[in-house]
């Protein structure tokens, strides 16, 4: 028997991989955006630092290029270091 | 003192201070997420309550004295107000209550390191990591108050006067601290009484507010303390409760500072 495919409907699902379910900055859950975006994403991306700390990179980096020298992780006040 | 400095778009400001209602503002959603979990799921030691249902920026709280302290039983009322760049920048926190208080300012106004900017001035011996960031919130910030009220800092007092007598009282020299201290808690327990505001006076009615007597959350003496240091501690199986929320509106009373500002 053949069977002829005539249409394909993708379903997928993604979420981040984080260790929290919402960003300490902003409050918004990862799976959200932060809260000067409008969708999630790509657009708006999940940032790890070194200490296994994660925010909205649009958050962290608001928060890290307002400080002029300790640029500290706000969840242990160790140095920030972002992972790639 | 007072210094607005402007890198990438946020302003990082202790006197920028606005009641400007921008409803998408991202300060507002913090504010809404925080203020609606304080009120499902109230937590020990104060209540929270809006000066103003469209106005997020300002917060009345009720703080509870700490139960074997000399704060014990008392009821000391504050307005919190936040710049619209929170949670970048600190809320101020202003008590209406007549504080006698080393790290307490005359007209109310609290001075603690966890609500000043960490840019702000390098000679105050504060160090950078006791300073304000964005994963404060108003739990940790009235946690912090809360212990300071029976702990003060004396190293950088914002009412000499009260520093002075708070160290004679602490070496046993002196208790006209104590004194002091006493009567406004006293005078507190009548404004609490007038405004039908029911004060935790146990340690278990003081962490668990809205379960006193719930089964399986008796705290001992010794998990309270950690307690008030922990975080996360969701646990607290919470029913509402709307007592709790009393309206706490009417600050006419002899207790409470005048608006002079």
């Amino acid at each position: 028997m053949r069977i002829r495919l005539k249409e394909f409907n993708g379903v997928a699902v993604w979420k981040w991989v984080t260790n929290d379910d919402s960003c300490g900055i902003c409050r918004m859950p990862f799976d959200a955006s932060c809260s000067e975006c409008r969708y999630p994403g790509d657009q708006c991306p999940v940032l790890h630092g070194e200490c296994r700390h994660c925010f909205h990179e649009h958050c962290i980096m608001k928060w890290i290029n307002s400080q002029q020298t300790n640029k500290l992780c706000p969840m242990c006040r160790g140095e920030w270091k972002s992972l790639p | 003192m007072s210094q607005t400095r402007q890198t990438s778009g946020l302003t990082t400001s202790t006197s920028h201070y606005t009641s400007s209602r921008t409803t998408n503002s991202p300060s507002i959603k913090a504010l809404q997420l925080e203020y609606s979990k304080l009120q499902k799921e109230p937590v020990e030691g104060f209540t929270v309550s809006l000066d103003d249902d469209s106005n997020l920026y300002k917060w009345h709280v009720g703080i509870f004295g700490p139960p074997e302290t000399l704060y014990e039983g008392g009821y000391f009322k504050a307005d919190m107000e936040f710049p619209t760049t929170y949670p970048f920048a600190p809320p101020k926190v202003r008590f209406l209550t007549k504080m006698w208080h080393p790290n307490i300012y005359e007209n109310g106004e609290v001075c603690i390191s966890i609500l000043h900017p960490p840019t702000e001035d390098p000679q105050s011996g504060e160090h950078p990591s006791e300073r304000w960031n964005p994963t404060q919130n108003v739990r940790t910030i009235l946690m912090s108050i809360i212990s300071l009220l029976n702990e003060p800092n004396c190293s950088s007092p914002a009412n000499v006067d009260a520093s002075i007598m708070y160290r004679k009282f602490h070496e046993h020299k002196d208790n006209e601290y104590e004194t002091i201290i006493r009567r406004q808690v006293n005078e507190s327990k009548l404004v609490a009484e007038q405004e039908g505001i029911s004060i935790p006076k146990t340690l278990d009615d003081y962490v668990a507010p809205s379960r006193a007597g719930a089964a399986g959350n008796k705290n001992d003496k010794k998990s309270y303390s950690n307690s008030l240091s922990h975080e996360d501690d969701d646990d607290l199986g919470i029913d509402d409760d709307d007592e709790q929320m009393a309206d706490m509106g009417g600050d006419d009373d002899d207790a409470s500072y005048n608006d002079s500002d």
